[in-house]
């Protein structure tokens, strides 16, 4: 759609956070964790969607963080589809792949195919084409309950490297709303952070203590940048303001906003033979795992923009540049209560404010 | 349209205020020219005779001693300026007391030199109000023209006053950066308020009236009221607000296709409309006017209808008001698929 146009919203709901505020991890869910992988509790704030601060990491080969799952089952997917994010990098620069992998944390690895959103596979599958960020999405699932226990990301280059720049890791599950927003629906950009005074003699001064989120590392929030040898493109990102949406949802159905009950996440079919997983709800996989308004996710006003490039090819090497690419945006819901309305025997209208946070 | 009716308005964004604002330039040689303030103490003042030029950005040194700066240039990254095409020159006498010419030099961390790269003499100014080229300036008080798109991506640009002899020149400010046209009018329930917020009345026991004027319009540019030209009567009262509506804009009227610019090599890249890459080319609300203005910190020059031609035998010329916009938030509402109503308020603001 481009232009900021809002089609049919996609949620990335990160699992991490939700764990942590819901005290389900801490640190002693690496008991028996043999240390082959980075402890993510050594690295306050870098799993989650706050990508304002960055590490600075040095080492050799593999580096990986074992991000805990709280699972205990071989089927923790189901029926939705998981997301990696990997925010404010420079795995182009330093020539560095990212992959994901499920581990038991003793060892058994299995892997994960990845789907690329954004900004994985460059010239070669993994290596990214830019700095910045990186999205993809996956649904395989883990080899047993075992290897369930933590998701795997995994950073490889062969030698020692330094300088690597991560500023944010987050995993979960993405939510596509079940129609489009209707019709009549509202974008702004804020400029709150603005203060405005005017003197005795009706001078203005204006000061502001926000414009923009803050920058991730060197780039601006969802910038991609470039460098190759001499080609050099940064695709400027023209930032501003604190973007809100407030989008509306008619007839939807009531399978669609919440589960069949509240004990359980799934049902046996009509024959009450096998037992089906209920399908996607907003309650649960959204609602419920941001705590309402109160944990941060990655909000895509169009669901089905998709991310496509164009290699230029030189002498000495390639350039790319980008087609078209999804928007994204690190946001809370701006809400006190969530309410349906019925207009119809189970079927249902819903409001949403979104507002990106930082 | 005149008797201030409002037809298709222009915002003049003063792109050098976006990038003091955000820390990548800032006037060095010479006076602060570089400051929608033209009502500052600079219009009052002739500027210093030492000098017939004035810089704006960051101006690297030779530090290895080898008589150029190119080496040190090279580690100063460009800034992207934008899109320039327009200057204006507020609060100045130099239709009095300049002989030679004006311009304006932009350069590039590659080749450093003295000169610049590109010069405003070059980019076919043309006049707005009294500034017909850059070797005449008719009359004192203010002078606007546009000239070629020029996009600029560099380190450092400087003013300069060619032959003027160097004395009592005086320039409350210099404004340069981009213009932007709404796609249509305005909607015809639009208002336009003189506001005397600076007028305070009381009433005393006795029934009489005390009255406090703390302002009643903007401070003089100098000897003359603001936007007033040398020998034109001006009456100025009130400080202008106008509440302006836009329907039925296109969404790429609004905003870029997206927000990851390419400025690059001049590879094309095509989206999936068949569309160039650079998604500014055309202009859009967002990226002329809202990203350079920061919303609502920074100033502008508003021109509530650009149409009017400026004529000295008639005395006719378009109005212009230095405002910034008075909302928090600047909000899209979509009443077609992919088509948007929007409301601005603006301020006129010294």
């Amino acid at each position: 759609m481009g232009y900021q146009n809002v089609s049919t919203p996609r949620f990335y709901i990160d699992q991490f956070s939700y764990l942590l505020a819901s005290n389900q991890v801490d640190n002693s869910y690496y008991d028996g964790h043999t240390g082959i992988d980075k402890n993510v509790f050594s690295y306050p704030g870098l799993i989650g969607l706050n990508p304002t601060s960055q590490f600075i990491l040095t080492d050799a080969d593999y580096f990986s963080f074992d991000i805990p799952t709280n699972f205990n089952t071989a089927t923790p997917i189901g029926n939705k589809t998981a997301y990696v994010a990997v925010l404010g990098h420079n795995l182009e620069a330093i020539g560095m792949r990212v992959f994901t992998e499920w581990h038991d944390g003793d060892g058994t690895k299995p892997g994960i195919a990845e789907n690329e959103i954004v900004n994985l596979h460059g010239a070669t599958d993994y290596y990214p084409s830019f700095d910045g960020y990186t999205l993809y999405k996956f649904t395989t699932e883990p080899s047993s309950s075992e290897t369930s226990r933590f998701l795997r990301l995994v950073f490889h280059k062969a030698g020692a490297w330094s300088g690597l720049s991560l500023s944010s890791l987050s995993w979960g599950f993405a939510y596509d709303m079940p129609v489009a927003p209707d019709l009549s629906l509202s974008l702004e950009h804020d400029y709150s952070g603005i203060t405005k005074a005017t003197s005795i003699s009706g001078a203005s001064f204006s000061n502001a203590n926000w414009i923009k989120p803050p920058k991730w590392g060197d780039l601006e929030a969802w910038q991609l940048k470039y460098q190759y040898y001499n080609h050099y493109r940064d695709f400027p990102r023209m930032y501003s303001g604190r973007r809100v949406w407030d989008l509306s949802f008619s007839y939807i159905s009531d399978s669609d906003l919440e589960p069949r009950n509240y004990t359980g996440t799934g049902e046996f079919d009509l024959n009450d033979t096998n037992y089906v997983l209920s399908e996607a709800n907003w309650f649960e996989d959204v609602l419920h795992s941001t705590m309402g308004g109160h944990l941060p996710f990655i909000f895509q006003p169009d669901g089905g923009a998709t991310y496509e490039t164009t290699s230029v090819i030189y002498a000495d090497g390639y350039d790319d540049v980008i087609n078209e690419i999804p928007e994204f945006a690190i946001c809370r819901f701006d809400m006190d209560t969530f309410s349906r309305e019925q207009v119809a025997p189970g079927v249902y209208n819903i409001k949403i404010k979104v507002k990106e946070t930082w | 349209m005149a008797n201030q009716n409002v037809g298709t308005p222009r915002f003049y964004i003063d792109h050098l205020q976006y990038i003091r604002a955000i820390g990548m330039g800032y006037p060095q040689v010479g006076e602060d020219i570089f400051n929608l303030n033209p009502s500052s103490f600079l219009g009052n003042k002739p500027l210093s005779n030492e000098t017939n030029y004035w810089d704006f950005g960051f101006f690297p040194q030779d530090d290895d001693e080898s008589g150029d700066s190119q080496d040190e240039a090279l580690l100063i990254p460009n800034v992207n300026y934008g899109k320039l095409n327009y200057i204006a020159i507020l609060g100045h006498n130099l239709g009095t007391v300049m002989q030679g010419s004006l311009d304006v030099n932009f350069r590039d961390n590659i080749a450093y030199g003295s000169s610049g790269d590109v010069a405003l003499s070059n980019l076919n100014l043309v006049e707005v109000v009294n500034l017909p080229s850059h070797t005449s300036i008719p009359l004192d008080g203010f002078s606007i023209a546009t000239f070629d798109d020029y996009i600029f991506s560099g380190i450092n640009l400087f003013f300069s006053l060619n032959d003027t002899g160097l004395t009592d020149n005086k320039i409350g400010s210099l404004s340069l950066g981009g213009y932007y046209d709404m796609p249509h009018s305005a909607d015809i329930s639009l208002s336009l308020t003189h506001g005397y917020e600076g007028i305070s009345k009381q009433e005393t026991i006795g029934g009489s009236t005390l009255s406090q004027t703390n302002y009643y319009k903007p401070p003089r540019w100098g000897g003359l009221d603001a936007w007033a030209l040398s020998g034109w009567l001006h009456s100025y009262s009130g400080r202008r607000v106008w509440e302006l509506s836009f329907n039925y804009l296109s969404d790429k009227d609004l905003e870029p296709y997206h927000y990851n610019m390419d400025r690059g090599m001049g590879e094309i890249a095509y989206n999936k409309l068949g569309e160039n890459p650079n998604w500014n080319d055309d202009g859009n609300w967002f990226t002329n006017v809202l990203y350079f203005t920061n919303g609502g910190q920074l100033p502008f020059i508003f021109c509530p209808d650009p149409s009017i031609t400026y004529s000295t035998d008639t005395w006719t010329k378009p109005e212009f008001a230095i405002c910034r916009f008075d909302m928090e938030t600047f909000k899209r509402e979509q009443v077609a698929n992919g088509v948007y109503n929007m409301k601005v308020k603006i301020k006129e603001s010294w």
